[in-house]
């Protein structure tokens, strides 16, 4: 027996009368937020959208050259250096820097058996200004004056450390306030903005009264 | 479009005309196409998977289908056969990976509707519980969650949804006469299903 195409019967009525009267459900009340929540995630822009679509193959190599190419440029020369012995500008600066930090003298260090008014008279100049060096003495008398004597200098806390390098011009001494007793050697314009910025290092802290 | 069709509210145009201005880029012809549906699909999509989360999601999905491939869509079909194909596909697959889940044993919170009967946990509820209607739309949701896939597609669309035997055959891409036996048979399993409500 074949089954009647559409069921007329009573009970089958019912059936679809009691499946007309489910309560229907609705949307939650956040659907449509986050449907335009979903939506916006596929048009996103830039990065998102980026990644949301296969990377071409030339920006790969691109970026993979350019990311290589930068990583050479800064390692190959070190590497270089360190089997030749070339000395690349970034051994330049490292090393004038080591040279500035070599003269530091901390306060502990200080010979206690100093007069005390032999410092206040070191001190004096440095305290009245830049421009001078710790006896008070113009730029050009210490260039004068040269390395020994200032390699014979006590240093006392406050003062600001002398290189036991030669000069080679007298702009050299004017970096500013408290670099005026530095003695450079063949400083160079890329060394001396490093210099410039080291300077402050170059400062002896001054001990408590 | 004539221009008087174009001063319409969207809220007058029809389901092709407003995916037909979708299709146009005109972004409010979507919102409004989902303020539209939005209920009946959850509606439809909640009977066939019988989980709320499943059924947002189902849902979510399809309008995001809808949304990326509306350029596919052609004024051949009405709209909301096409959405309800859409809706119909994505509720399957939402049923498949529940089985899969189910035979993995990663998942067995759903009871699997495959072509097992799996009797409502009370047969038999108390005539004031029969009262509450909503332990009755549960009894019945248990009912319908019990049907095969393939009669609980017909049957809900044809019975909840009030869809014709001709939107149906469209929706499931079966001939009518398939579709009619098909909830033939599903109203008679429900029949047996839900005799003590019926007898009332």
């Amino acid at each position: 027996m074949t089954p009647t195409l559409e069921p007329e019967n009573e009970n089958k009525n019912q059936v679809r009368n009691l499946l007309r009267r489910l309560k229907p459900v609705r949307a939650p009340w956040y659907f449509e937020a986050r449907l335009r929540q979903r939506i916006g995630e596929k048009r996103a822009g830039g990065v998102a959208r980026l990644f949301s679509k296969p990377v071409p193959a030339y920006a790969i190599s691109i970026s993979a050259v350019v990311v290589l190419g930068t990583l050479a440029y800064y390692t190959l020369p070190m590497l270089e250096d360190r089997e030749t012995g070339q000395t690349t500008p970034g051994d330049v600066i490292q090393k004038k820097t080591d040279e500035l930090q070599r003269p530091r003298i901390s306060p502990s260090s200080v010979p206690s058996n100093i007069p005390e008014e032999k410092k206040k008279q070191d001190r004096q100049p440095q305290q009245e200004g830049a421009g001078r060096g710790p006896s008070g003495e113009q730029p050009e008398a210490i260039r004068e004056s040269g390395l020994k004597e200032r390699a014979n200098q006590v240093i006392t806390p406050g003062q600001t450390a002398p290189l036991a390098v030669p000069l080679r011009k007298e702009s050299d001494l004017r970096l500013g306030g408290t670099i005026d007793t530095v003695l450079l050697d063949r400083v160079d314009a890329d060394s001396l903005d490093t210099l410039k910025s080291k300077r402050d290092s170059l400062t002896i802290p001054k001990p408590r009264e | 479009m004539s221009v008087s069709e174009k001063a319409k509210p969207l809220s007058e145009l029809s389901d092709e005309e407003l995916i037909a201005e979708f299709q146009q880029d005109n972004e409010a012809a979507f919102t409004e196409l989902v303020g539209r549906y939005k209920d009946p699909l959850t509606n439809f999509t909640y009977r066939f998977l019988g989980d709320w989360d499943e059924c947002c999601d189902a849902v979510q999905d399809t309008f995001v289908r809808v949304y990326r491939s509306r350029h596919s869509y052609k004024p051949i079909a009405k709209f909301s056969t096409w959405l309800y194909t859409i809706a119909t596909n994505l509720s399957k697959s939402y049923l498949r990976k529940r089985k899969f889940r189910s035979a993995l044993g990663l998942g067995t919170r759903y009871e699997d509707n495959a072509e097992r009967t799996i009797d409502p946990i009370d047969p038999e509820p108390r005539p004031d519980q029969l009262a509450d209607s909503a332990i009755m739309d549960e009894r019945i949701q248990q009912a319908i969650n019990t049907l095969g896939m393939k009669y609980r597609e017909v049957i809900i669309l044809r019975d909840i949804q009030d869809l014709s035997y001709e939107e149906i055959a469209t929706v499931t891409g079966l001939n009518i006469g398939t579709v009619k036996s098909r909830i033939n048979r599903a109203r008679t399993q429900l029949q047996e299903k839900l005799k003590d409500l019926l007898t009332d």
